[in-house]
């Protein structure tokens, strides 16, 4: 599988254009959505808290511009279906609300402050994932393995290299934060051995820590995968979430978003994407405000560009568990890790010839076919995408064992 | 400019069926050539005639079937070819025809076509041909009178233990009498390792299988090398027996099936003289797939994650 890193890998990243309207989705994490705290015509300011966390598992959302509200109503949202949203109205002045920085040592802070500024920040897992990171942080067991995402595997992107190269202090302040709240045996660091700058840079920074391991990981799809990382650095295996075995997971992107939340009191209100793909003339890395609507990051498919342009996927996240968008009004969210614009290409499933590729593929030890057919270990599939990219008869395979799955919940929830 | 949705992923590896197909019969060419080297021009005329009968036959039944034609997916001119190979290079033409017609018709579509036929095609055609035709199957001609002589033994080197005169770098190289495609272990093995290069051919049946026929053959006091090398056991291994269709799906069941293949050809080779057993024993133990996948299946689940720690893409 080429990995097309090539393309953005070592470019810095840069500023996003900036948009004159934005859309901040009620759910950009994992949970509940989020209740909205302000009305229709208040103004806001950068950073300014716009809606807050309901439940058990939620998390706040902040506006990442100043400017007016100017409606809260169902809009465009990266998962295919409208999400109720606020919209704001960009005055380009950028205002900021004040924010808190903190100067005293990571070690001797209160937990519960720690944890209490990255709830306030509303930082999710930028992995795609985007599990409150403050839920993660309180895990039910003790932890006795913490492990840093930076594998990044998926074709195309490179926002996760960026910011270990470009934010490594930001990267560690975080995973400081982590550990002092977590209190692991061990940390281990794994990338992925394409990022060679990242790991000079990384593994310089981590010689001041005792006990964190940055480990290099072979370039393979899906390495930063939860299940498969953990595998590969602990030697443990989990069927579903690395609680199970006493591990927590954190993205470095989410590191690096916790280490400003911690030391400027910046809450999450942008990130890293990469934007790229076999139909753009120009990629880029770029550091977006959260709620920038993707056609501002895309003025080559604007009207009047696009008619050069033949049929197109767009998506949020990479080729192999991105998805694609029907709309180019869909704003980057909390975990969007890239934009990608792809060519569209029709497959034509046939009968399968039971070549077992896709079994020999599944890096959780699934029977693809099998489960789309009867159901067996559908639950463990977690959707990489490699045995639909495999298969030669280009049988849907992770369509299939999704519809499994849901059936399976069906049947759970009413016998 | 449209915008599509579809469910990820969204790129797909370049190697579809058609190009697995076309892989397989490139693969298939040295020893083809080979064949054609030795057998002269009885032999290409065997092999043409016999991809084109399949195809036609292919043609025919896309036809009655009212289906889209099949004959680009590749795997109708394999089977001809595969036929072919396995066929002595003096039948006569309208045989040819004739197996290639029950190999299609009726072991590929009638029970469903590719992906759901229970037989290996290529060797039910050849094995209808030796049941119908006895003598003209067995009528194993010299390899041309190119090489020296004194090597050429003109059976396959199993009919009778007195013919057993051939030494192992002539069948390694070729020149043994045979079918088409069973004269050269060299020669296959470069198709083998060229599929293998290619990701298409997986090591699983070849690989039990092969070193259960040595085991065997050790512990039965036979030289193994000429168990490997003689007989079309290469042929069988890599592209027979390795045939997607007609082999167990999950890697359990694959190597269980190879090893299965080993024993029950040994037992027929010290057992029994029939020429072409491998034939036999190979679509034998197609009809044993739908049990071997159900094993493989439970052995999945709960013996390969204990073995087998990791095995990803590259
Ligand atoms: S079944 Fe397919 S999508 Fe699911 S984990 Fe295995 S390879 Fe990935
Ligand atoms: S990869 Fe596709 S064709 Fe091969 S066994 Fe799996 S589903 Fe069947």
């Amino acid at each position: 599988m080429n990995n097309h890193k090539k393309i953005t890998g070592l470019l810095p990243t840069r500023e996003a254009p900036a948009p004159h309207e934005l859309i901040f989705p009620l759910l950009q994490h994992t949970g509940r959505p989020a209740q909205p705290i302000v009305n229709v015509g208040d103004l806001v300011k950068v950073g300014q808290r716009i809606a807050e966390a309901t439940g058990s598992i939620s998390a706040n959302i902040h506006s990442s511009v100043s400017g007016l509200v100017t409606a809260i109503e169902p809009a465009p949202y990266s998962s295919g279906v409208d999400m109720m949203s606020i919209r704001i109205e960009n005055d380009h002045k950028y205002f900021k609300v004040p924010m808190a920085t903190h100067t005293r040592p990571i070690k001797e802070t209160p937990k519960e402050f720690l944890l209490k500024r990255i709830e306030e920040a509303g930082i999710v897992g930028l992995g795609g994932e985007m599990i409150p990171t403050h839920i993660k942080l309180r895990p039910p067991k003790p932890i006795t393995e913490l492990v840093i995402n930076g594998a990044e595997c998926e074709p195309y992107l490179s926002a996760d290299h960026r910011v270990m190269v470009e934010m490594t202090k930001a990267v560690f302040i975080g995973i400081e934060v982590a550990m002092c709240i977590l209190e692991p045996q061990t940390v281990m660091i794994g990338i992925e051995d394409h990022m060679i700058d990242a790991m000079i840079t990384m593994r310089n920074y981590a010689l001041k820590y005792k006990n964190v391991k940055v480990i290099h990981l072979p370039t393979l799809y899906p390495q930063g995968a939860e299940r498969v990382l953990v595998r590969e650095l602990t030697q443990k295996r989990i069927r579903q979430l690395p609680i199970e075995a006493n591990v927590v997971v954190l993205n470095v992107s989410t590191c690096a978003a916790i280490g400003q939340a911690i030391l400027n009191g910046m809450p999450l209100i942008s990130r890293v994407i990469t934007l790229s793909g076999s139909q753009l003339e120009k990629s880029y890395n770029y550091r977006v405000r959260l709620g920038t609507p993707i056609k501002t990051l895309l003025p080559e498919l604007s009207p009047d560009r696009a008619h050069k342009l033949g049929d197109l996927r767009v998506l949020m996240g990479g080729p192999m568990m991105g998805i694609a968008q029907y709309s180019l009004e869909v704003p980057i969210i909390k975990g969007t890790t890239g934009v990608l614009v792809l060519e569209h290409t029709n497959y034509e499933p046939q009968k399968c010839i039971r070549c077992g590729r896709c079994i020999d593929h599944c890096p959780v030890f699934v029977m693809p076919i099998i489960a789309a057919e009867q159901g067996i270990q559908a639950s463990e599939c977690m959707e990489c995408g490699l045995c639909s990219y495999h298969c030669p008869s280009r049988i849907p395979l992770v369509e299939k064992i999704r519809l499994k799955k849901i059936e399976q919940q069906m049947c759970t929830i009413n016998p | 400019m449209r915008l599509f949705i579809a469910a990820s992923p969204h790129s797909r590896n370049p190697q579809d069926v058609s190009s697995i197909m076309l892989n397989v019969i490139l693969a298939l060419v040295p020893t083809s050539l080979l064949g054609v080297f030795f057998f002269g021009i009885p032999a290409l005329s065997v092999i043409i005639t016999s991809i084109l009968s399949a195809l036609a036959f292919e043609v025919g039944v896309n036809t009655l079937r009212h289906q889209k034609l099949t004959i680009f997916d590749g795997s109708a001119a394999l089977t001809g070819l595969l036929l072919a190979l396995t066929l002595p290079p003096v039948i006569p033409l309208w045989m040819v025809v004739l197996g290639n017609g029950f190999s299609i018709v009726i072991v590929k579509h009638l029970f469903g076509g590719l992906g759901h036929n229970l037989f290996n095609p290529a060797l039910s055609g050849r094995l209808f041909l030796s049941v119908t035709y006895p003598v003209a199957m067995s009528s194993w001609s010299k390899p041309s009178a190119l090489l020296d002589p004194i090597y050429i033994s003109s059976a396959t080197p199993f009919a009778k233990e007195s013919t057993l005169i051939v030494s192992h770098w002539q069948l390694f190289w070729g020149g043994v009498g045979g079918s088409i495609g069973e004269t050269s272990a060299f020669a296959i093995l470069l198709g083998a390792i060229w599929l293998f290069k290619k990701g298409i051919l997986d090591w699983k049946i070849p690989g039990s299988f092969l070193s259960t026929v040595f085991l065997l053959a050790l512990l039965g006091g036979q030289d193994p090398v000429l168990h490997l090398l003689a007989g079309g056991t290469l042929l069988g291994a890599f592209f027979m027996m390795t045939d997607y269709v007609t082999s167990p799906l999950t890697k359990m069941g694959r190597l269980l099936y190879g090893f299965l293949l080993g024993v029950l050809v040994m037992s027929v080779r010290f057992f029994s003289q029939m020429p072409g057993g491998l034939a036999f024993c190979i679509v034998l133990m197609n009809g044993m797939v739908p049990l071997l996948d159900k094993a493989g299946i439970t052995l999945h689940l709960h013996v390969y994650p204990l073995i087998f720690k990791e095995i990803q893409e590259k």
